[in-house]
């Protein structure tokens, strides 16, 4: 059980980490931070008192959240805050929505009105370079997986310990289900890994992925039947 | 409440029956598909069915009086979220052209896909080993189950039922295994104790299984053992008391002297020389062995023995106290423990339970023995069908023709002194003129007093069962004038090897 619980604050902590950084990437939200300031200080009197607050949005952000997430932790629950990592995430790769702006039947206000939008969350590459948001992808996706899987496990052990079931078997039964997800995890990460070392090596290519679209709809589609029928099974 | 509100809290009521005993709500609706299968009935009365087979006493759980929402688990299994996730993230990188959504939806499907390949546990085999299958009541029987699952990746869960009326002492009967790629072989070994007397059957074991991340459905296996526990009453072992033969004022089998029979040369035991014993019968060696300045004299078992009938009240009048102990139960132990002791020395003993309408005729040997035992651990219930009086009318030809010594064990109380009377009376009736030239009539009554079952727990229990005690004076003064002899034994506080001492003390 404790080892689940420093499993979950781990995941905390490395979420809000990347929540950090997320935090930073974006352009358009410390100017906004700063125009707020300004209405603030030059409207509310006394709100030069609130100054320090504005300038380290970022800590409080962090501060809230990890509030939330120690609140949640009590129940054995921490995937809440990943999932709020992985929509903040979305959000700095939402640039490629820019393709909206090819659709042909959209209007010229649209499209600009799009462009506008996507200014808004336009991020800094700098801080955030595509190799890195590529990573932090990863590892928000890997770290849900893990939240999850500990959610459930947390729920096991805790009906095998009422349930009056000897604390050997609920220690062990707690060791191997996380050795096994770290296993399945490993396995899946470096099957990942794998393609795009080989993709680097030319191996496999994915030059148009417009092209391939059908195709991959198609796979899908199958795979998801075989996932559906083994699991019907 | 309308019938389905009903149906419902009794399948919540079972759900929490369940879930302390350690199993899922599915074990709950694969034992109703079951009965459902069993019966061919509906499902609300699978349910209720279970419920009455459960909780078959008037005594149930309380039932709910809110409503609470049941947060069932596997709504949404972990297979459907991590592949909705994955198609999403899929779908998006591709209509996006962005290899970041491609990718991070490849770990959930790959990671999905791993899980999906693993099964959950199966191809299950389970042996059961009992220390012993006759034991007596207080016994610690050691169960062992071995455990082999072949297949699969997962939990397991082992249930092993122990026996009604039997009390776990040792280990665990209820285990959660992991079963990882190699072959799980496992061996659970715990300890019970058998606290009634009785034949149990071997019960089941039940175990299900549950898939390594819950992608597959859990699966329920319940294998069923052949052969019985037999629980035979607490004997106590009475001491031999070494005494000098003499006349008895009341028929003691082990110190009266039988006039009639010859000595045989069955070898009793060794004892000081008194006056009147055959010169021949002096074992030389053994006193000068000794060094006694008496001399030691073989003494040999006589050929006639004496018949003992052993009366057991089985009526309500024995109802006290709880399920383990009470008078009853006592009584049993006190018929096994007389009877084991007379017939090892090959007295005849005969048992008739009234109330219940047993009789089991004057016998000796270690058959008899047995066949007492038989009798006796599958005597649950008390009855009031055959009065004492009524059981010595039915039994007076052995008392008529073996004049035998009659053992009355029960709980005396204002309720049963004038039935108690009665037959007594009748008995002497039957002993005819034997019993007339004595003054002792050939009737021992063993009183067992349950107010100490009941009155520790009470902070004046002296002074609780003083007070009872006061009325059981009365009443042994009316049988003592029939010249029964009384023998009170205070359950919970003496055992029947203390209350039976007096016994011998009144021997002259």
């Amino acid at each position: 059980m404790r080892s689940v619980t420093v499993i979950q604050l781990a995941i905390a902590l490395l979420t809000l980490l990347i929540i950090y950084h997320e935090l930073s990437a974006f352009i358009m939200l410390p100017k906004f931070i700063g125009f707020t300031k300004k209405l603030v200080v030059s409207t509310v009197p006394g709100g030069t008192l609130l100054t320090p607050i504005f300038e380290n949005y970022e800590l409080i952000i962090l501060m809230i959240l990890a509030y939330a997430s120690y609140k949640e932790l009590q129940k054995g629950k921490c995937s809440s805050l990943v999932i709020f990592a992985i929509l903040l995430y979305s959000l700095t790769i939402v640039n490629c929505f820019r393709i909206l702006t090819g659709i042909q039947v959209l209007s010229k206000n649209m499209k600009l009105l799009i462009e506008k939008l996507l200014l808004l969350l336009s991020i800094n590459h700098n801080v955030m370079p595509p190799s890195i948001s590529l990573v932090e992808g990863l590892t928000l996706i890997t770290l849900y997986i893990i939240a999850r899987e500990t959610e459930n496990l947390n729920k096991i052990a805790n009906y095998l310990t009422k349930s009056n079931f000897p604390h050997n078997d609920v220690d062990k039964v707690t060791m191997n289900y996380l050795s096994f997800l770290t296993l399945l995890l490993g396995a899946s990460i470096g099957t990942l890994m794998l393609v795009l070392y080989l993709q680097g090596l030319k191996l496999i290519t994915l030059p148009d992925i417009r092209v391939s679209l059908l195709t991959a709809i198609m796979l899908i589609a199958i795979i998801g039947l075989i996932i559906y029928r083994m699991y019907r099974e | 409440m309308n019938r389905n509100e009903d149906v419902n809290t009794l399948y919540e009521e079972l759900l929490d029956y369940y879930d302390s005993i350690g199993l899922s709500a599915g074990y709950l609706e694969f034992k109703i598909n079951k009965m459902m299968e069993e019966k061919k009935c509906s499902r609300e009365e699978a349910i209720k069915n279970l419920y009455t087979q459960k909780f078959p006493s008037i005594i149930r759980p309380k039932r709910r009086t809110t409503s609470v929402k049941v947060e069932r688990e596997g709504d949404e299994t972990s297979t459907a979220v991590y592949l909705r996730m994955s198609f999403i993230l899929l779908i998006l990188g591709v209509l996006l052209l962005n290899k970041h959504y491609v990718y991070m939806s490849l770990i959930p499907m790959i990671f999905t896909l791993f899980c999906v390949l693993f099964n959950t546990p199966d191809e299950i085999t389970v042996q059961k080993e009992l220390s012993k299958v006759k034991c007596r009541v207080d016994d610690i029987v050691e169960i062992k189950v071995r455990l082999i699952v072949k297949k699969g990746i997962g939990f397991i869960i082992v249930r092993d039922v122990v026996p009604k009326d039997f009390e776990l002492v040792k280990g665990s009967n209820v285990r959660a295994l992991f079963k990882g790629l190699k072959p799980l072989k496992m061996t659970i070994t715990y300890s019970v104790k058998c606290s009634l007397k009785g034949i149990y059957e071997i019960p089941p074991t039940e175990i299900e299984t549950i898939h390594i991340l819950g992608f597959k459905k859990n699966k329920y296996f319940e294998f069923r053992h052949e052969g019985k526990i037999t629980v035979l009453p607490l004997a106590f072992s009475i001491r031999r008391i070494r005494m000098v033969p003499t006349r008895s004022s009341i028929p003691i089998p082990m110190t009266a002297i039988s006039r009639r029979g010859s000595i045989t040369t069955d070898f009793r035991e060794i004892r000081k020389y008194v006056y009147g014993d055959p010169v021949k019968f002096i074992n030389w060696k053994a006193t000068a062995r000794t060094g006694s300045k008496i001399p030691l004299v073989n003494e040999f078992e006589r050929e006639s023995k004496k018949t003992i009938m052993i009366f057991l009240d089985t009526t309500t009048n024995m109802k006290y106290g709880t399920t383990l102990k009470n008078p009853l139960e006592y009584g049993v132990s006190a018929v096994a423990s007389l009877s084991y002791y007379l017939l090892n020395r090959s007295f005849n003993v005969g048992v008739v339970v009234y109330g219940n309408e047993i009789s089991i005729s004057p016998r000796t040997g270690g058959d008899q023995y047995y066949r007492i035992l038989r009798k006796l651990i599958t005597l649950k219930t008390f009855s009031n069908r055959v009065s004492f009086e009524r059981s010595v009318e039915l039994n007076r030809r052995w008392i008529i023709e073996c004049t035998p010594l009659v053992f009355i064990i029960t709980n005396i109380t204002r309720y049963n002194i004038n039935e108690l009377i009665i037959g007594i009376k009748k008995i002497i009736q039957y002993l005819g003129r034997s019993v007339e030239r004595s003054k002792k009539t050939p009737v021992i009554i063993l009183d067992i007093s349950p107010l100490y079952i009941s009155a520790n727990k009470y902070k004046y229990s002296n002074l609780v069962v003083e007070m009872a005690d006061l009325e059981k004076v009365s009443l042994y003064k009316l049988l003592q004038r029939l010249g029964v002899t009384i023998i009170k034994w205070e359950v919970g506080r003496k055992s029947l090897v203390s209350a039976m001492t007096p016994l011998l003390r009144l021997i002259k």
